[in-house]
């Protein structure tokens, strides 16, 4: 990919993101081009996964979304309004509608607070305080399967997986409309990792919530997306429904992304990424992926590729796609 | 029950541990052979014991911890090693790769004074010849203008390519065993396989004989010629790779690998987490470990812990530790049991763990 455009942006989106850019300047004049022109969106009651590597600007997509930084160009359009052009308290004020699971558990709970504090901390800042009552709190405790006779125990009573599932609560308690999770799963054992996959489902549909999940995890982000934006270099390579992107992987990141998932049976060819990430200072010019995609030619080094329909919303920034067999 | 000439022979292998909350045992009987080539994977979740085991056999243990059981590697007992052959047969015969490559080098160091250090301490050669045998082994390990890389320092290199600088440091001293203690964990997908691949090049060439720790099922299945799954330091199943996935006999097994999300199913295919958390080690149960959270648990379960054995006896190169085994008579029957009791014997509600199966 590396690739731009905006052709799979649908019209009935809740929250649209348009060419955002997101640079940190550095010493000497230059800067990191973390994200360089990414658009998508997300429907009501959607799952987009969103992968890559370590670098590749997932996170810092998702953040700048929430202007987390602020993007350093670009459109965030939600609920009929550009955040990027909102003031701090406008800004503040459409922050609820927003959350974040992390991934680490256990530090991204405040260790004096009580669960009951931490729970309801954005109730006590937002709700009228007439509204709101510790059976909403003891209800969301009881959604997440954590006991709601432990509200005054501390984090450090609990394991990860617990901390994680209190971590949900927090999230959900302001009814927000979307909820992004920051490679939510990464830090557990597989045991306990499907079971807060299983209850993000779950609470996604009873409290009829977006996410935008994060992983390096391709495996995962299968299980629990509709959608899967694949990313390289702060770009999108791919954009499409979850089973049709890993049935018929088009663009050549992708595929080497699936070749690398351990003993999986995939449909791929083998195949090993030769060479190291570029340098995002100093992005490759052209198609970003260029310098170690096994297909790249002249026209992959100067000219970028924007992403361009290749099936049933699929998506795909790449002159020399690998060809869908069915489309 | 392995072929050629055996490398590592662990024997009933326990370490405790005394903390401030009392006794623990982390690792529990561990008897394991490993033939001179091998490559060998140990699966299980964080506090199983496969750390600590790792640990043990490069005589790393904590000092509040305590060993019992024989550990023979090339054939010599490591308690019968005199002080003089201790001090250069860990790192030399075997040597280990840890998790995380930025903590296990040194970052006020240069790559070359890293990887020199061990070749001239344990095998008394110039300054010169251990330069050009650490350049060597960055050639073999695939890092590009090696010269160049040893005069950097770590935060200089990438993950991947520090990974690369551990293992080249591990084999400078061409060990017979390496243990691999999660190599990849650390790492992106792409990069994983390839140090995976590195590492099963490497194993081929000099016929090193390789402990692979991890906690992904996936990672050993593609690299290990057999496969051991540890849970509440036990081994709770040993097989060759083919036979685990084939037909895995243990029930942890079973849910571990079910509770793994599947890239060949649909997405929103839903996951089957075990239920609970494994036992306390400060207060280990009396009967098997895993029967809490078992689907197959009896009342048999709870009384007494099952030895790791094969269908017809601890010999086989297939070997479990469970009375009520999956894909035979006994386990089929426990399973029905169970469900029509609704509960298992440690009273476990069988709905949270039977999902697809009923």
């Amino acid at each position: 990919m590396a690739g731009s455009g905006t052709a799979h942006l649908r019209d009935d989106s809740l929250l649209r993101v348009e060419h955002m850019v997101v640079e940190f300047p550095i010493g000497g004049g230059g800067k990191v081009h973390a994200v360089s022109d990414v658009s998508f969106d997300l429907v009501e009651g959607e799952t987009l996964g969103i992968v890559g590597e370590s670098g590749c600007g997932k996170s810092t997509t998702a953040k700048a979304t929430i202007q987390l930084p602020r993007p350093t160009s670009g459109n965030v359009w939600f609920k009929g309004r550009d955040l990027t052009t909102l003031g701090d308290e406008e800004l503040r004020k459409v922050r609820p509608e927003f959350q974040m699971i992390f991934q680490d558990p256990i530090s991204s709970l405040n260790p004096r607070r009580t669960v009951n504090e931490i729970i309801s901390e954005g109730l006590r800042v937002w709700g009228d305080n007439e509204t709101w009552t510790i059976e909403r709190i003891d209800e969301l405790m009881e959604a997440v399967g954590i006991d709601p006779r432990f509200g005054e125990r501390k984090p450090h009573q609990f394991s990860g997986g617990q901390c994680q599932r209190i971590s949900i609560a927090r999230a959900l308690v302001l009814d927000p409309k979307v909820i992004i999770c920051d490679e939510p799963v990464s830090a557990l054992d597989v045991s306990v990792q499907a079971q807060i996959l299983n209850l993000l489902e779950d609470m996604k549909e009873r409290y009829h919530v977006s996410l935008l999940f994060i992983s390096h995890d391709l495996s995962v982000v299968k299980n629990i997306s509709d959608r899967v934006m694949v990313m390289y270099m702060g770009k999108v390579c791919e954009v499409a429904p979850s089973d049709t992107l890993f049935a018929e992987p088009a663009h050549h990141y992708t595929r080497a992304l699936m070749a690398a998932i351990p003993g999986a049976e995939v449909t791929v060819e083998d195949q090993t990424l030769e060479g190291e990430l570029p340098s995002a200072i100093d992005p490759p010019a052209g198609c970003r992926f260029n310098t170690r995609c096994p297909a790249a030619t002249d026209e992959c080094r100067s000219v970028e590729p924007e992403l361009r329909q290749v099936g049933d919303n699929h998506f795909v920034a790449c002159h020399h796609p690998v060809s869908v067999s069915v489309a | 029950m392995t072929s050629g000439p055996v490398m590592l022979e662990v024997d009933d292998l326990a370490v405790d541990f005394s903390t401030p909350s009392g006794a623990l045992r982390a690792v529990d009987g561990v008897s394991l052979e490993l033939a001179e080539g091998e490559s060998f994977a140990i699966v299980g979740e964080s506090g199983s014991g496969k750390s600590v085991f790792s640990r043990t056999l490069m005589n790393l243990l904590a000092g509040n911890g305590t060993r019992s059981g024989s550990i023979k590697i090339g054939g010599r007992d490591i308690d019968q090693l005199s002080k003089a052959e201790r001090k250069h047969f860990f790192g030399v015969e075997v040597a280990m790769v840890f998790q995380d490559p930025m903590t296990s080098l040194n970052p006020v160091k240069r790559i070359d004074a890293q990887l020199t250090e061990a070749m001239r301490y344990h095998l008394d050669i110039s300054k010169s010849e251990a330069r050009e045998r650490a350049i060597a082994l960055l050639k073999q390990v695939h890092i590009p203008s090696p010269e160049q890389r040893l005069r950097q320092y770590p935060h200089e290199l990438s993950g991947g390519m520090r990974q690369r600088v551990v293992i080249a440091m591990a084999l400078a001293c061409e060990p017979r065993l390496l243990i691999a203690d999660e190599p990849t964990t650390a790492l992106d997908v792409t990069v994983q396989k390839a140090i995976l691949d590195l590492l099963d090049e490497l194993r081929r060439e000099r016929n090193m004989s390789m402990i692979l720790i991890t906690h992904d099922l996936g990672v050993a299945r593609g690299r290990a010629d057999r496969i051991g799954v540890m849970y509440a330091g036990r081994l709770q199943e040993v097989a060759t790779t083919e036979a685990l996935f084939s037909e895995m006999r243990h029930p942890y097994t079973q849910a571990l690998l079910q509770s793994i999300p599947n890239p060949a199913l649909r997405s929103h295919t839903r996951l089957q987490p075990i239920p609970g958390r494994p036992p306390n080690l400060l207060e280990p149960p009396l009967g098997c470990a895993f029967a809490a959270r078992c689907r197959h648990a009896q009342p048999d379960c709870l009384n007494a812990k099952p030895s790791l054995a094969g269908a017809s006896g601890a010999d086989d190169e297939h070997r479990w530790a469970c009375f009520h085994p999956v894909g035979t008579e006994a386990g089929e029957v426990a399973l029905r049991a169970n469900i029509d009791a609704g509960k298992n014997a440690a009273g476990l509600d069988m709905s949270e763990v039977v999902g697809e199966l009923v």
